[in-house]
């Protein structure tokens, strides 16, 4: 029986089909004779029914006169086939692929392989997850999670840039209180350092690792559903050295003593106290309202370590609907530091500006000093929404302004580093998924992924 | 040659650089396109339902294609450039007379024979719905997804899907999906019989051995009794303390899986056109636009192996139909933009935001939640949208539409009230609405789809009116049988080419009264002289056999939509013409 090729290999039967001036099947083609037309009404009865075998009918098949089943190629193809050779590629890579994936993962079967371990993994208590950021300028990350005997719980994390996160501990919960405990040791593998102040210049980019690990308790209090109140105390330990994965080491040429904090190792005891009044909603994936947070931590030193300084961190949120598709989103957070004596604050505890918590157009830790302050503002319209409603995308425009300083009330005009972009933002209704971005500014353009975004 | 190049445009000029040659070649190629109408071969009734092996069960993941053609397939069409250079491909499974053949997708119902009310009440049902005379056991359940349900088993071993409407919104899901299954049943296509299916708790009467239900993770695990009352705990009850649902019966013979809306299936030899190609898909279109079938996609069709041996393909699952969106009345989206509309997200996202479609503006007032909500006056025949595109839907041209357009046209006040007494509503006042916004529908999808076209059907040649030379053609404008427009204003300016015979002959007149008309096909104009005294003579040898096309356009107030060609075959012997093909 003859078939005709499926419509995907059309393509490469349009320079065959060229070649040889047209290889149609017989029945397109134009007739040199003209046979007597039949009446269609009449051909209704054409067809044997009743006991007919597979096998003659497969002769029967074979006799039928009919129109083609499929179309042969012509001109139009021809002219289409070097974007079809361009689209194929980009079509497999954009489309087909993430096509797959979600056919895979959202499949009406058992689940198996890759995602049926994952899920025994989970259900056992043993989760991986996939983290957009552990640290300053880490990258992604796997974290295994591992909470089978909930309250306690050991977290693991590398990145891709080598930075790492292992803490354990427990949460307790009871009423509107909660009590964690926690051990950490985190390695910063590759944070960045362009020096001090708000004059700073991207080609003087280096690298530093840090080792830190505490050993913290916090407890909390919900008052009500909007405002909610942690403390805490813990031991700090901190040390530095050459980055992981970079020879563009801070410490290549760094004069001794130059910078507190590059030489030797510190111990604290460090002191929090935190209030955050959230007093926004969700109405249909749209955040109304404010939200002002405010957190304190005081550092004393320890041992040989002569500092004592305290760290501020005051944020304002704000949300406002245009309309059911369209926002605007505010937010100012500023970082504070203080020295209380002794050699001061260590510089990887200083203030920073840069990355997705301050300005999206700049690197991570672009400007460092005492003190930051950055002005964010977005313009969100939603671009698609899920049927059902189960997630919507919008594009946001943002513009971010920022600064450092020894204080804030030193920054002056000439100090002040605007960026600005725009991104997509995936969420539900009631939380983000996840966001990219495209930032740009003065030294030139960043992008990342987030999987979580406070504001 | 001139007939040659009726169906297709002129050739394009060489195109430039590298590919000219291509080009060059291809246009020999481009030459070896679809014979005239009359010479075209036909496709034959019921081909395929010649007996094949049974196929095996196939049910590829849905995700992905869904997306592909969500994505890709509107890039296609957008930067598509037969679509662009105004090439697209007409379907291939039609006959000379712009019909298509009864076959295992569809079957000439209404349309060739009007069915009366009670038939269309009744549609492809052969009885009364499960039996509750006896025991019900429980086969299958369905936990998951948006719609709970189970399977079961009557007292005569027959057994049927059911599935349930939302709390709170009683007979939505249930009316809409028995009422669409007798309009697409009388349309023409394969359904299911669905029945409104009532019953109280103790009929259900125990648990088929070996029943299994699929949890979340959709693993399988026996059926036990209890798990149907927690899905009836999820169900509103009648005022009698039943229960309502619609039962839907399996269909006879094996189910082989969905069929999508391109390509073929490889392990059916009787599937031979390409689905994206197929006329009864694509019109399709026009009837899912009726009823509001959002929801028309691979998931809900079906595959069967059918006796004596062959494929069926049957459209199943109406719950999302006319104001129904299964779970939830229908939002004004639906209808208006597929669930990802690439062009009208790009529109936004290059607007920043403020590009807005008119139903963001549409209000959204459920006047009965037991027949939910959908567009009326707002409809557009041409630009509804299903919540997901498709090849064949994509590929639909004019001459597709009209013919979805006749089907549709095809159903009476009386038929339409017929199919929604069959849903049972539970008022005069839903069902009198119901029906109301299907013939509004109705009309709006006949004035546009015939107007793209000149709707002549069934033409006839006759001897020509009166005396004198010529010929007459007699048709029925199906404009004005189906109320697309009336006789005063409408005019048919018709246009004969024989060239064996030098004929070229040209007219105008205006309709009469009725939807049958006649055209008197005469000499005029420069034609009515010496023509005209030889189209009284013997036709020379040679001619007989000759084709003719008379083009036929229906113009109202002067404009009117592309002229319907009929093919006329010349009787040397009879001197007359006959018809031997028509196109729109």
């Amino acid at each position: 029986m003859r078939r005709h090729p499926p419509p995907g290999r059309a393509w490469a039967a349009v320079l065959v089909a060229t070649l040889a001036q047209g290889v149609a099947p017989a029945g397109a083609r134009a007739q040199e004779t003209d046979p007597p037309p039949s009446d269609s009404r009449a051909t209704t009865d054409t067809i044997r029914s009743g006991p007919v075998t597979p096998a003659e009918a497969e002769a029967i098949r074979d006799t039928l006169q009919r129109p083609p089943g499929q179309y042969p190629a012509d001109w139009v193809d021809v002219v289409e086939f070097p974007l079809k050779l361009i689209g194929w590629p980009l079509d497999l890579v954009l489309v087909r692929f993430p096509a797959w994936l979600v056919g895979e993962l959202t499949a009406p079967r058992p689940p198996s392989g890759i995602v049926k371990a994952y899920r025994s993994a989970s259900d056992w208590g043993l989760k991986p997850m996939i983290r957009t950021t552990i640290g300053p300028r880490s990258a992604a990350a796997l974290e295994l999670q591992f909470d089978r005997y909930y309250p306690f719980y050991a977290h693991a994390a590398v990145s891709r840039r080598l930075s790492q996160r292992y803490r354990t501990g427990f949460i307790l919960r009871r009423g509107a209180t909660w009590l964690t405990s926690e051990v950490k040791w985190q390695r910063d593998a590759q944070t960045p350092f362009y020096g001090i102040g708000p004059d700073t210049k991207a080609e003087d980019r280096t690298f530093y690792r840090r080792d830190w690990w505490d050993v913290v308790a916090r407890t909390g209090l919900a008052v009500g559903p909007s405002l909610v109140f942690a403390a805490g105390a813990a031991y700090e330990h901190n040390d530095v050295g050459d980055p992981v994965g970079s020879s563009n080491s801070l410490f290549d040429g760094l004069p001794p003593g130059s910078l507190f904090g590059a030489d030797e190792s510190t111990d604290y005891v460090r002191f929090e106290l935190a209030g955050t009044l959230d007093l926004t909603k969700f109405q249909g994936f749209q955040q109304h309202g404010v939200a002002l947070g405010l957190a304190g931590r005081s550092f004393f030193g320890l041992d040989d370590t002569d500092s004592d300084f305290r760290l501020f961190t005051a944020f304002v949120q704000t949300y406002l609907p245009i309309n059911r598709q369209q926002q605007l989103a505010f937010r100012m957070i500023t970082d504070v530091a203080r020295d209380d004596g002794g050699q001061g604050v260590p510089f990887y505890h200083l203030s920073t500006l840069g990355g997705s918590r301050s300005s999206l157009g700049f690197p991570s830790s672009r400007f460092r000093d005492n003190d930051m302050l950055s002005l964010m503002s977005e313009y969100r319209f939603e671009v698609w929404r899920e049927l059902h409603g189960r997630m919507r995308a919008e594009t946001f425009l943002f513009f971010h302004y920022g600064a450092v300083g020894e204080s804030l009330g030193e920054i002056e005009g000439r100090d002040w580093h605007p960026s600005y972009g725009l991104g997509l933002r995936l969420s539900r209704p009631t939380s983000l998924m996840g966001l990219a971005y495209l930032g740009f500014s003065s030294e030139g353009a960043t992008a990342g992924i987030r999987g979580s975004w406070p504001f | 040659m001139a007939l040659l190049t009726r169906t297709r445009g002129p050739l394009p000029r060489p195109l430039p650089g590298a590919l000219a040659a291509f080009a060059a070649l291809s246009g020999l190629a481009a030459c070896a396109k679809q014979a005239p109408v009359p010479l075209r071969p036909e496709p034959v009734a019921w081909a395929d339902t010649l007996p094949i092996p049974e196929p095996e069960y196939r049910e590829p993941l849905e995700a992905p294609l869904l997306i592909h053609d969500a994505v890709s397939g509107q890039v296609a069409k957008g930067v598509s450039v037969r679509r662009l250079a105004g090439r697209s491909h007409e379907a291939l499974n039609v006959t000379r007379m712009d019909d298509v053949v009864s076959s295992a997708w569809f079957e000439h119902r209404n349309d060739a024979r009007r069915l009366t009310p009670e038939e269309t009440y009744r549609g492809p049902t052969t009885d009364a719905g499960p039996d509750t005379t006896g025991p019900i056991l429980l086969t299958q359940a369905k936990l998951q997804g948006i719609s709970p349900g189970f399977h079961i088993e009557d007292v005569r071993g027959v057994r049927y899907v059911v599935k349930f409407d939302p709390k709170g919104f009683q007979y939505l899901s249930s009316a809409a999906g028995v009422i669409s299954n007798r309009l697409l049943y009388a349309a023409g296509y394969h359904v299911p019989e669905d029945y409104i299916f009532r019953f109280r708790r103790d009929q259900i009467t125990g648990v088929k051995e070996g029943a299994t239900y699929q949890d979340a993770e959709f693993v399988e695990h026996p059926l036990e009794e209890g798990l149907v009352d927690e899905i009836l705990s999820r169900v509103d009850t009648l005022p009698d303390g039943r229960f309502l649902a619609v039962a839907s019966r399996y269909v006879a013979g094996p189910p082989l899986g969905p069929f999508h809306f391109s390509g073929t299936r490889p392990d059916d030899p009787n599937d031979w056109y390409a689905h994206e190609h197929r006329r009864d898909l694509r019109g399709l279109y026009v009837v899912s636009a009726w009823v509001n079938h959002v929801d028309m996609r691979f998931a809900n069709t079906m595959d069967a192996f059918v006796d004596p041996g062959y494929v069926r393909h049957y459209l199943i699952d109406f719950a999302a139909t006319l104001g129904s969106g299964t779970i939830r009345p229908h939002y004004p989206r639906e209808g208006e933009e597929y669930n990802f509309d690439l062009w009208p997200t790009t529109a936004r996202v290059f607007t920043l935001g403020f590009y807005r479609q008119g139903w963001e503006d549409q209000p959204h007032t459920v006047i009965d939640p037991s027949i939910g909500w959908m567009q009326v006056e707002s409809f557009d025949p041409a630009g509804w949208k299903a919540n997901w595109p498709n090849q064949a839907f994509v590929n639909m041209t004019a001459r597709d539409a009209y013919w979805g357009a006749k089907l549709v046209g095809s159903f009476t006040d009386e038929q339409i009230r017929a199919a929604v007494d069959a849903g049972q509503l539970p008022g005069a006042f839903a069902a009198d609405t119901l029906a109301a916004m299907l013939r509004y529908r109705r009309d709006r999808i006949v004035e546009h789809w015939y107007g793209e076209v000149s709707p002549v059907e069934r033409p006839e040649v006759i001897p020509a009116p009166g005396a004198g030379p010529g010929f007459g053609l007699a048709f029925e404008d199906f404009g004005i049988r189906d109320g697309a427009w009336n006789a005063e204003g409408t005019s048919y300016r018709w246009r004969l080419r024989h060239e064996a015979l030098g004929r070229r002959w040209e007219g105008t007149v205006g309709a009469t009264e009725g939807s049958a008309q006649e055209l008197a096909i005469r000499p005029t104009g420069a034609g009515a002289g010496e023509r005209g005294a030889r189209a009284s003579m013997p036709a020379p040898d040679g001619a007989d056999g000759t084709l003719a096309t008379l083009e036929v356009e229906i113009t109202r107030d002067g404009a009117g939509g592309r002229a319907a060609t009929v093919y006329l075959q010349w009787d040397g012997p009879a001197e007359r013409y006959r018809v031997v093909g028509l196109e729109h």
